[in-house]
């Protein structure tokens, strides 16, 4: 089945911003559907893109996003993938969207 | 108003809900989340923030016209609520995971649908093949106790296997579409496996694997091996050389160049032994093998090799090795199948047989799942070991009417659903045919 993301990009998102929307919506719906496998390959390569864009702009990495991401990763280590779902859909998501994705686009994400 | 339903319309469930065994005490509470949720043993059942959100989106696994849907794991209900919202739905198959667990919910939870006609609650204990078309709740396959662990397995197996395909081939593809074109010479020239079928016809075969309990059981395969015909999957051909036995067939399948370290003795002794290969194997493997070789396919690389008229029979092959092994010996006409260090696990806490090229230190990393062995403890394993079990399970069923016997040599390694033991006291009483030439 084809997932779509459920929630809205931002109006002027960095590139990389629209990748870890993607990411954290498809990591979510898929450990909903209990599809394990393809929930922790889209969680990886969210938390990739998402450490790279906090490499690229230097003011949002003063944000600290080690307390949430350490619960999802527990959850991901007990296999409770609801609650990494939860975690991501409710908690990452929305504070990522209020924080540090709407920044504009550096130079370097836009080289991407 | 549950418990009295459930008596009720599944009065031999309830009773086996009652009389369950507590072997686990289940921390069960209500979590603390804007909807709570039950948690038990720290795993979240359902969404604590939107359940009706979470049922919309898992009630897509099952068509909307759909007269009849499963779903594996009970949960607090939403998905059972949200499936049963749609008039076109007859007939709503409940499987319970875990029937403490289900006995809390049914007495602790609020099921308004339970009473609905179209909803059957069904143990999970006794299924042998996932119902479609179904939805599954995580949760609950987290939790499943150990009676519904196989069917549990299916069910992630069902759902990971899409995903498994696709990354195999977007990772594998191209490079063994091009190893098969490589290839082409040899298995255009070789033998088709299909020359082998019924050429061991009534006999008993030895399937020889690479699991850690081939040690301990290489002497009654020695023994064994007097009156039975050996098929070595690759990794245990060195164990089996090391200990003076040569097998009658060696299989070989996997395309990576590491396969090649099961080779890496002196394979002259082998002349008279028969190499099956795939012809997605390193060339070099069918190069230097010093006797008869026949090439077998899977249904996959048949299709990857499309453009290299592909012809000839397949084996069934679902990731390991000892699936086309056993493919093999059933094709070959066996009456008694015994497998030897078909492990899908880490007994002893060994990775491999000793000699085994691929034998690695046992670390905690191997140890993500657990399995039941034959002695009813658990055993590590790997989410990958497990569903290659399931799938040789899945195999061995489809001959539930054949007269074939089933055998496992070990109870270490992991319990073979449709094996029965080779034990030691009847190891020498095990079916002859009369027509077995001495090995």
């Amino acid at each position: 089945m084809q997932l779509q993301p459920q929630t809205p990009s931002p109006a002027r998102p960095d590139p990389l911003a629209g990748r870890i929307v993607m990411g954290i919506n498809q990591a979510e719906q898929f450990f909903r559907l209990g599809m394990e496998g393809a929930g922790n390959d889209a969680l990886t390569g969210t938390l990739d893109n998402l450490i790279l864009f906090l490499k690229n702009h230097p003011g949002a990495a003063a944000l600290d996003l080690n307390p949430i991401l350490s619960e999802i990763l527990a959850c991901q280590q007990q296999r409770d993938w609801i609650q990494a779902a939860d975690l991501l859909q409710y908690r990452l998501l929305p504070w990522l969207q209020q924080t540090i994705l709407f920044l504009q686009p550096s130079p370097a994400s836009l080289e991407q | 108003m549950n418990s009295a339903i459930a008596r009720q319309r599944w009065p031999d469930l309830y009773k086996d809900l009652l009389n369950i065994q507590k072997e686990d005490h289940l921390d069960i509470s209500w979590s603390d989340t804007p909807e709570p949720t039950l948690v038990c043993d720290g795993i979240f059942l359902e969404s604590g923030y939107d359940k009706s959100h979470e049922a919309a989106l898992q009630a897509r696994l099952v068509p909307d016209e759909a007269p009849k849907a499963w779903i594996y794991g009970l949960g607090t209900g939403a998905l059972a609520a949200k499936l049963l919202e749609r008039p076109e739905l007859k007939e709503l198959n409940v499987v319970l995971l875990n029937r403490q667990l289900a006995a809390y919910i049914i007495h602790h939870v609020a099921l308004p649908w339970l009473d609905d006609p179209r909803v059957h609650l069904v143990g999970g204990a006794a299924l042998t093949k996932v119902r479609t078309p179904f939805a599954a709740l995580p949760g609950c396959l987290r939790l499943a106790d150990h009676a519904c662990a196989r069917i549990r397995d299916m069910v992630q197996l069902e759902l990971s296997s899409p995903f498994i395909r696709e990354q195999h081939h977007q990772k594998s593809g191209r490079w063994i579409a091009a190893r098969i074109r490589e290839n082409s010479t040899f298995f255009h020239n070789d033998r088709p496996v299909s020359e082998l079928f019924n050429k061991e016809r009534g006999s008993h075969i030895l399937v020889a694997a690479a699991g850690p309990t081939l040690d301990q059981t290489m002497e009654r395969l020695r023994f064994l091996r007097e009156n039975a015909a050996l098929v070595s999957v690759d990794a245990a051909l060195v164990p089996l050389l090391e200990a003076g036995i040569y097998p009658d067939y060696t299989i070989t399948i996997d395309p990576q160049p590491a396969i090649r370290t099961f080779f890496d003795t002196d394979l002259s002794p082998l002349a008279n032994t028969a190499l099956i290969y795939f012809p997605s194997v390193d060339p070099q493997v069918i190069r230097t093998w010093p006797g008869r070789r026949y090439v077998a396919w899977s249904e996959y690389l048949r299709r990857l090799a499309a453009d290299s008229d592909p012809a000839g029979e397949c084996l069934f092959s679902a990731g390991s090795v000892i699936h086309p092994a056993v493919d093999l010996a059933v094709r070959m006409g066996a009456a008694t199948i015994t497998l030897f260090g078909a492990d899908f696990s880490f007994p002893h806490n060994q990775t491999h047989a000793a000699n085994c090229s691929q034998a690695e230190p046992f670390t905690r990393g191997h140890a993500t799942h657990t399995l039941l062995n034959g002695h009813g403890a658990l055993v590590a394993t790997t989410p990958n070991l497990r569903g290659y079990l399931r799938d040789l399970e899945t195999y061995i069923e489809r001959f539930r009417d054949h007269p074939i016997v089933w055998q496992n040599a070990s109870r270490d390694g992991a319990l073979i659903q449709g094996c029965s033991f080779l034990e030691e006291e009847n190891a020498q009483s095990v079916h002859i045919h009369p027509s077995q030439r001495g090995r």
